[in-house]
């Protein structure tokens, strides 16, 4: 029995397989010709990578965006992509059996596994803030890390410290990078993160054997890249100085920029306004539902601002795909135009390409015998 | 609204985006008050006008219909990725009173960081120079598709 076989008894059709593995190569910002194949290839491939998650002060909001995702494929993929060895939610175990578990396969699998870490920890008085199997989740955690192949940190609490962290942090919520120093974490920020990030990223690791390429915070570049506002579906209004002032007033009925209302999209990294949130589609995002973005993928943003305030827009951090044109924009000519450039070209998944005489109806009708047919959706790729 | 433009439309988009500046971005933070609105090498490329518009909150490509075009209806918000000489580029359809539909993709936006009107005219002008430059070609790069190749045995056949 093939690879495909298996999916399809999990009731994943070939088709829907190549699919998916077409949005997940457009997600990672892979746009030659067989990128779906590719992925396909690697995530067919017999050994699938053994994964432990382990959750610290956390709501489960990761989990549930991975395994209830609206369509009912997406969690058999996750479930055949990777190898859940330990997952404290998803264990049908449980009490001692589920913690010999994890030890065997945190020795079974010494330097394969894929460390998956959601919630903040906390270190305040000896970490006894959250406890599993009468130890604290720092011990858990440090142990895993140490035969790790990989190490993923999911979700806004873990990637920054998130909710936990805020204002008087009383337990003193710390990233996992920060009881990981030396280490590389993956951070995939958000509340929750869109699940295919975390996918592509698993993905990536599957097809090229290593980590994507990361931005100064350890964010997958494919997917915390840009801001939020540079693809909001609300940005002609913006550029057109068309803003909703309040709640349910005219200009907010006719989906105007929410940036008066307190948007965050100007000041966040993420692909939410290209992926959506979570599995949900049909434009379901915060912005497209019509409530400003909280910038909950950003640390001194999300949870720390209240909604109804204006986003900066000086960052404290300069946008990491444009290096040299950060240093002098403009004053250096080509060489900063050519990087803005190669920052911003490209497709997202799900947009259809085509060419300029396209645009016009009857010029295609016209000239359509000496048009090419580059009219394709990523779709008809797969 | 205009469907069209016979004529060259920096000047329109120029006077349009002033009055956006004057009447709605008076005050906001993101506003870099060292810029100007300009529209930056507007020229026909396929039929239609392309080219960058500079102004104190985003610096964007451009495309507005050109003489005796129409183009399909679209929505405001809709995004369309459009070919290129240099690459492909996602576009966001706008629409203004006065402009009718337009297509930008943002370069960036907010612009805080461009020093001043001069440094931006020469972003823009470089931008609009390079996105319909041809790009240098990596030819170890092979199309595996089956539709390359396919299209590849036909090439043969026809030989």
């Amino acid at each position: 029995m093939d690879a495909f076989d298996a999916l399809e008894q999990h009731g994943v059709t070939r088709r829907t397989f190549m699919k998916f593995c077409a949005g997940l190569a457009a997600t990672m910002g892979i746009s030659h010709a067989s990128a779906a194949q590719t992925v396909a290839d690697a995530l067919t491939k017999k050994t699938r990578p053994p994964v432990i998650w382990i959750g610290a002060q956390e709501c489960t909001g990761c989990t549930e965006s991975l395994l209830r995702s609206t369509h009912p494929t997406i969690e058999n993929l996750i479930l055949d992509m990777i190898s859940l060895e330990y997952h404290e939610v998803l264990s049908a175990a449980a009490g001692h059996q589920v913690e010999a578990n994890k030890h065997r396969a945190i020795e079974q699998y010494h330097g394969q596994y894929v460390l998956v870490v959601d919630g903040s920890i906390p270190v305040k008085d000896g970490g006894i803030y959250c406890m599993v199997a009468g130890k604290p989740i720092i011990d858990h955690i440090k142990e895993a890390a140490e035969g790790a192949a990989a190490i993923i940190a999911i979700g806004s609490c873990s990637s920054w410290g998130g909710v936990a962290s805020i204002g008087v942090n009383p337990t003193d919520a710390r990233s996992l990078q920060d009881i990981l120093p030396g280490k590389t974490v993956v951070n995939i920020p958000g509340c929750p993160p869109n699940p295919h990030n975390f996918l592509a990223t698993v993905a990536h690791l599957l097809t090229y054997n290593k980590l994507p390429a990361l931005d100064d915070k350890n964010r997958p570049k494919f997917a915390y890249g840009r801001l939020i506002h540079e693809h909001c579906e609300r940005r002609p209004h913006f550029d057109a100085g068309r803003f909703a002032t309040e709640f349910g007033d005219d200009g907010h009925r006719q989906g105007y920029c929410l940036y008066k209302l307190g948007c965050k999209g100007p000041e966040t990294y993420g692909n939410c306004s290209t992926l959506e949130f979570c599995d949900v589609g049909g434009g379901i995002w915060p912005v497209g539902i019509g409530h400003p973005c909280i910038g909950c993928n950003e640390k001194d943003v999300g949870f720390s601002k209240g909604i109804h305030q204006l986003a900066n827009v000086t960052l404290a951090r300069p946008p990491e795909m444009l290096p040299e044109v950060n240093k002098a924009v403009g004053n250096d000519g080509s060489a900063g135009a050519a990087a803005l450039l190669g920052g911003i070209g490209g497709l997202l998944a799900g947009v259809s390409l085509m060419t300029v005489r396209e645009l016009s109806r009857a010029q295609t009708r016209e000239t359509s015998s000496s048009v090419p047919s580059s009219i394709r959706t990523l779709e008809e790729d797969s | 609204m205009p469907q069209n433009f016979t004529e060259n439309p920096s000047a329109l988009i120029e006077a349009t985006f002033n009055q956006i500046h004057a009447e709605q971005m008076v005050g906001l933070p993101f506003i870099n008050e060292r810029l100007r609105v300009s529209a930056v090498g507007f020229t026909l490329f396929e039929g239609d006008w392309l080219g960058v518009l500079l102004t104190p909150w985003a610096l964007n490509l451009m495309l507005l219909p050109g003489p005796d075009r129409h183009w399909q209806a679209f929505t405001v918000g809709e995004k369309i990725g459009l070919k290129l000489p240099s690459n492909d580029y996602t576009f966001i359809v706008g629409e203004h009173q006065a402009l009718g539909q337009y297509l930008a993709c943002s370069v960036r936006s907010p612009v805080k960081d461009i020093p001043g009107q001069k440094a931006g005219l020469q972003l823009a002008g470089d931008l609009s120079r390079l996105m319909t430059a041809l790009p240098a070609v990596n030819v170890t790069e092979v199309d595996e598709s089956r539709r390359r190749l396919l299209g590849g045995m036909m090439k043969q056949s026809a030989l």
